[in-house]
């Protein structure tokens, strides 16, 4: 099989790290790192500021003179590490870098093992250019609340939000509309996710809804905005990289948070620091990241890519290839039902004759997941495997069986989940649609039985 | 740098079938053996396949995003001609003048195309 660096070629996203050293050193050290130094001596870390990242991406590995270390030098162990850099730096570890910039990138299915997802295996999707890590002053971030349908705007810090509102944590899962993209035929435009732009962390902040009650919600409201700090990818300040939402029925909902916090640490800066929305159980473009604004609107939200062909898919079932009209195109609402399997990782050797333990994680968009079925034939047989309550609601439910392969040879495995309403994943990539969103097919892993 | 591509068949367009009308039909088969069956050489900073118009679309495609979005693609010529034009008009993108525009398309849809000779998912 090709493997995917084979395709690529070692990309500009890893030569970025020398490139963005060599031209300013300072400038590298407070984006990449969110490093400062003394401004005398150019040396240490001014009050700490980069220091936990920077040994973070040498692997935990302390950085026993950092108050001796010189502005603008890239830590000879990454220096050396040229070729394989990727995303070290900005804690996250084994993921594939589908595009550097923007920055995207998913998890291969062994790695989403852990029932609570942590922040280094969790997916990047970046419509835009997140603000400058250096740049972000949490303790000075702001939140405003307004538009058309808003009674009374205001503006938050964080610490606000913390001291005002109850604070709530769950566990939520959070899928890009467009995970599974690369089955579609003909291709569909844009990143070609194939399992892993999905995650299930336990996220911590207040509810949308009580803040939005706080706000004061006008009988008219439709929908939510949001507004990010990052900037459009052609730099133009009069562009906006992404600004989506949801109804207010959705909104509304008390899994809806303004988060702060993931696994009980700081959300990372490539998933939104230091503040997001979580909708979970919606395309995961409807939860923004670095999170300024919040509209209540009186009419569906109009914002980038709320139109056109983003995010939103054919009313009506259409064949391979059709152009569909804007004006046939709806917005998509809840996710699919879907199920990934963690464990065994694909391509791998056991015996014939022993049990295989099997498992991993299964959610429905909106609803809750019945039953959870595997099959080692190819689809022909199905049996049950067993299946955990959802921790809270909109949280990944966690599936477990055994099989066994009765002789020496070639197996997959699959998985399907069925929702509550009864609706079970194809085994076959789902209807076609212009952007190529919705594939919930049955994940399927090969093992060789020897 | 030269890479060899393994695992992949050349695609097939669909048989053609021709009626000659001397009552003899012929079917004609076309093949492309494209880059898929041969050595490419890939542009070791881009990643862009090395050929006839590459350097126009390093010059004008990756200002605003890398090329790793383009090598993800498999769009025909249309659908590429409704990207830069959509970048163009929503993106940012200035005009791109000809003859610089057709060789940009002609690279596009014939090493980015539908068959994808340059392209495949990680997934089994």
């Amino acid at each position: 099989m090709k493997k995917r660096s084979e395709n690529f070629p070692r990309p500009e996203w890893e030569r970025g790290l020398h490139e963005m050293y060599a031209q300013d050193g300072e400038r590298a050290d407070a984006l990449v790192f969110g490093r400062r130094t003394n401004a005398v001596s150019r040396r240490g870390f001014l009050r700490g500021a980069g220091l936990a990242a920077m040994s973070g991406a040498l692997g935990g590995a302390a950085i026993v003179f950092a108050d001796k270390m010189p502005a603008g030098l890239i830590p000879a162990a990454l220096a050396d590490e040229s070729g394989e850099f990727s995303l070290a730096a900005y804690g996250k570890r084994g993921l594939l870098v589908l595009n550097d910039r923007p920055i995207n990138a998913e998890t291969p299915p062994h790695l989403l093992d852990d029932d609570v997802t942590p922040s280094e295996y969790m997916f990047v999707r970046n419509n835009g250019i997140p603000p400058a890590r250096g740049a972000i002053d949490a303790s000075a971030w702001t939140l405003e609340v307004g538009g058309e349908s808003c009674e009374q705007p205001r503006t938050f810090s964080i610490a606000d939000l913390r001291r005002d509102f109850a604070s709530h944590s769950l566990q939520l899962q959070i899928e890009c509309g467009g995970n599974g993209r690369a089955e579609y035929n003909p291709p569909a435009k844009g990143n070609q996710w194939t399992t892993g732009a999905v995650s299930c962390a336990q996220w911590t902040g207040v509810r949308l809804a009580d803040v939005l009650r706080a706000c004061g919600i006008k009988a008219d409201a439709v929908y939510t905005a949001y507004y990010g700090a990052d900037s459009h990818l052609s730099g133009d300040p009069g562009k906006t990289a992404i600004s989506r939402g949801v109804p207010i029925a959705k909104a509304l909902e008390e899994e809806s948070l303004i988060a702060w916090g993931v696994n009980g640490e700081e959300i990372n800066w490539l998933n939104g620091y230091p503040l997001r929305l979580i909708t979970a159980g919606w395309p995961g473009s409807t939860s923004g990241k670095w999170l300024r604004r919040i509209d209540i609107r009186d009419r569906v939200h109009d914002g980038t890519k709320m139109t056109g062909t983003a995010y939103r898919v054919p009313r009506h079932p259409v064949a391979a290839g059709t152009k569909v009209p804007n004006e046939e195109m709806e917005i998509i609402a809840s996710m699919p039902v879907k199920s990934l399997i963690t464990a065994p990782q694909t391509g791998g050797n056991h015996p014939a004759g022993s049990p295989l333990a099997v498992r991993g994680h299964a959610w429905a968009g909106d609803l809750a997941v019945s039953a959870v079925d595997i099959s080692i034939d190819f689809g022909a047989t199905w049996h049950k495997a067993a299946l955990t309550n959802p921790a809270n609601r909109l949280a990944w439910q966690h599936f477990r069986a055994q099989v066994r392969f009765p002789r020496a040879g070639y197996y997959e495995v699959w998985a399907r989940a069925t929702d509550t309403q009864g609706r079970a994943q194809p085994m076959v990539v789902p209807g076609w649609n212009p952007k190529g969103y919705l594939n919930n097919r049955c994940h399927r892993v090969g093992v060789f039985a020897a | 740098m030269r890479r060899r591509f393994f695992g992949r068949t050349a695609p097939v367009v669909p048989a053609m079938a021709v009626a000659v009308v001397v009552a003899v039909t012929v079917v004609v088969e076309l093949a492309f053996a494209a880059d898929a069956t041969t050595t490419s050489e890939y542009d070791s900073t881009t990643g862009l396949v090395i050929a006839p118009g590459y350097k126009v679309v390093t010059a004008h495609c990756i200002a605003c995003h890398s090329a790793r979005i383009i090598i993800q693609q498999g769009m025909d010529r249309d659908h590429w001609r409704e990207t830069v034009e959509w970048m163009q008009e929503e993106q940012g993108l200035w005009p791109i003048p000809e003859p610089m525009l057709t060789q940009i398309l002609d690279y596009l849809a014939t090493h980015y195309g539908p068959a994808r000779p340059h392209f495949s998912p990680s997934q089994p």
